[in-house]
């Protein structure tokens, strides 16, 4: 079947990239996967409206919107920590990239998610807000807050471009 | 290097293995297809009985069918409204309601009308000097039919029929829904014509005021239907006083000439034998267009 062949070739070279996403929203991996699972799920399900070079934003779309929803319902899922952990979350496996998402955690999720469609996706802020479902002015705000937040968890003083 | 550097390089993380296959993703695909095609065939299923139930539900909620108790209601295609307003003075409160005799019930199929019964209020007039004493000529007649058949086209005079002493003339009204009749009469009085019409206003029975129309110095007046024995026969009254102090009464009747027979009892005389239709021939908006040929 068309359908089954093309989404297989785009499951298989985009999930672990849509996981990768779910994690720097996340910072957990076994719901990373469970993120991107959902996305690709939804995906599946929507695959013959989707055209092919729209795919990987549906996928990134509905990963941010599923990660602020479940952040939305409550945040029993995450548990920021004052001290960082020596080891990586997700079944002790040793993550060096640790302190980054440490500090990413204590970010407010909306402001996470800014940080991530901007800079880790490199989307413009009008990109970001379609994404986001707001407005652009709300974009611009939610990522100043966020880049002040997220330099204050990282702990040491960066320098820094213009959100 | 910047915070925005650094979060650049964050999907750039080592990562354990993932755990997701293709296989799971797509059977969780097509259940969520199937769902999805599922609940829209029962969203149309659930629209459709929605619509069933309150189209149902509205439908007995609904008065039941009106026939003789609304005989004004009149082909559905046509809009009738009558715009002669009602006398302006407190409707007499009923005693009782209307209900058909056993010994002459109406046929099978019938509504029973079941309509208000009130007093009927004596005139100051001595007697019945005003109705049905008056003879004239069928010249009159004839001209006053001509033109009930120029206002109301859409049903069918018939040829007026006097009585012995051409006092009344009765002509058979027909449409699709059988034959009625009307019955023309004609009297005098004295006084103005609104003093004659106010004398008369609960002559007929009625329980709400009549619809009264000025027209130059006459004055026509349209009573409620009353029904009367036997089966339910109907009947409906419009008077118009003139200026020249002659009054018209036009009955209006859902029985015409074929529901009349010879008497087996009394030889050479006439009695009703048909029920007649359930509804008059006319709706109050076209028997009043009669009121304007009859006042001038």
């Amino acid at each position: 079947m068309r359908r089954d062949e093309e989404f297989s070739e785009f499951f298989t070279s985009r999930f672990d990239w849509a996981r990768r996403t779910a994690y720097a929203l996340c910072g957990d991996w076994s719901e990373a996967e469970e993120l991107a699972q959902n996305a690709f799920v939804k995906a599946y399900a929507k695959w013959p409206s989707i055209r092919r070079e729209t795919a990987e934003g549906y996928v990134r779309t509905i990963v941010t919107r599923l990660f602020l929803d479940s952040r939305r319902r409550g945040r029993g899922r995450e548990h920021p920590v004052a001290e960082l952990p020596e080891h990586g979350v997700g079944g002790g496996f040793s993550d060096p990239d640790a302190r980054l998402n440490a500090a990413l955690q204590q970010v407010a999720p909306k402001q996470r998610a800014a940080l991530v469609l901007r800079f880790v996706h490199d989307l413009s802020i009008e990109q970001t807000a379609a994404e986001l479902g707001c407005s652009v002015g709300n974009v611009k705000s939610q990522t100043a807050r966020g880049l002040a937040t997220l330099r204050e968890a990282y702990g040491e003083p960066v320098n820094s471009e213009s959100a | 290097m910047n915070i925005e550097d650094e979060l650049r390089g964050a999907l750039d993380v080592s990562a354990p293995p993932p755990t997701t296959t293709l296989d799971v993703v797509m059977k969780r695909g097509r259940r969520r297809v199937f769902a999805q095609r599922a609940g829209a065939v029962l969203g149309v299923f659930a629209v459709v009985a929605g619509i069933g139930i309150g189209a149902t539900t509205l439908n007995q909620a609904a008065p039941p069918p009106e026939q003789a108790d609304r005989p004004d209601a009149g082909p559905a295609t046509v809009e009738h409204v009558l715009d002669w307003p009602r006398v302006d003075t407190p409707p007499q409160k009923p005693y009782g309601t209307w209900s058909p005799a056993s010994t002459a019930p109406p046929p099978p199929g019938w509504l029973s009308i079941g309509v208000p019964l009130c007093d009927i209020k004596p005139t100051k007039r001595p007697d019945r000097t005003d109705v049905g004493v008056v003879a004239f000529n069928p010249e009159a007649v004839d001209k006053w039919l001509d033109e009930a058949r120029k206002v109301l086209p859409e049903v069918t005079i018939g040829a007026a029929t006097p009585n012995e002493t051409s006092t009344a003339y009765e002509a058979d009204v027909s449409d699709s829904r059988g034959t009625g009749s009307i019955r023309i009469t004609v009297g005098r009085f004295t006084g103005t014509p609104l003093a004659h019409a106010n004398d008369s206003l609960w002559e007929t029975g009625d329980c709400e005021p009549a619809r009264r129309l000025q027209s130059g110095g006459s004055i026509m007046q349209l009573h409620s239907i009353r029904p009367y024995e036997p089966f339910q026969s109907l009947k409906q009254v419009l008077r118009v006083y003139r200026v020249d102090s002659s009054m018209i009464q036009v009955e209006l009747h859902n029985f015409g000439s074929p529901d009349i027979g010879d008497d087996p009892e009394s030889p050479g005389s006439r009695r009703r034998t048909g029920a007649g239709r359930p509804t008059l021939p006319l709706s109050e908006e076209q028997f009043s267009r009669l009121g304007p040929i009859f006042a001038e």
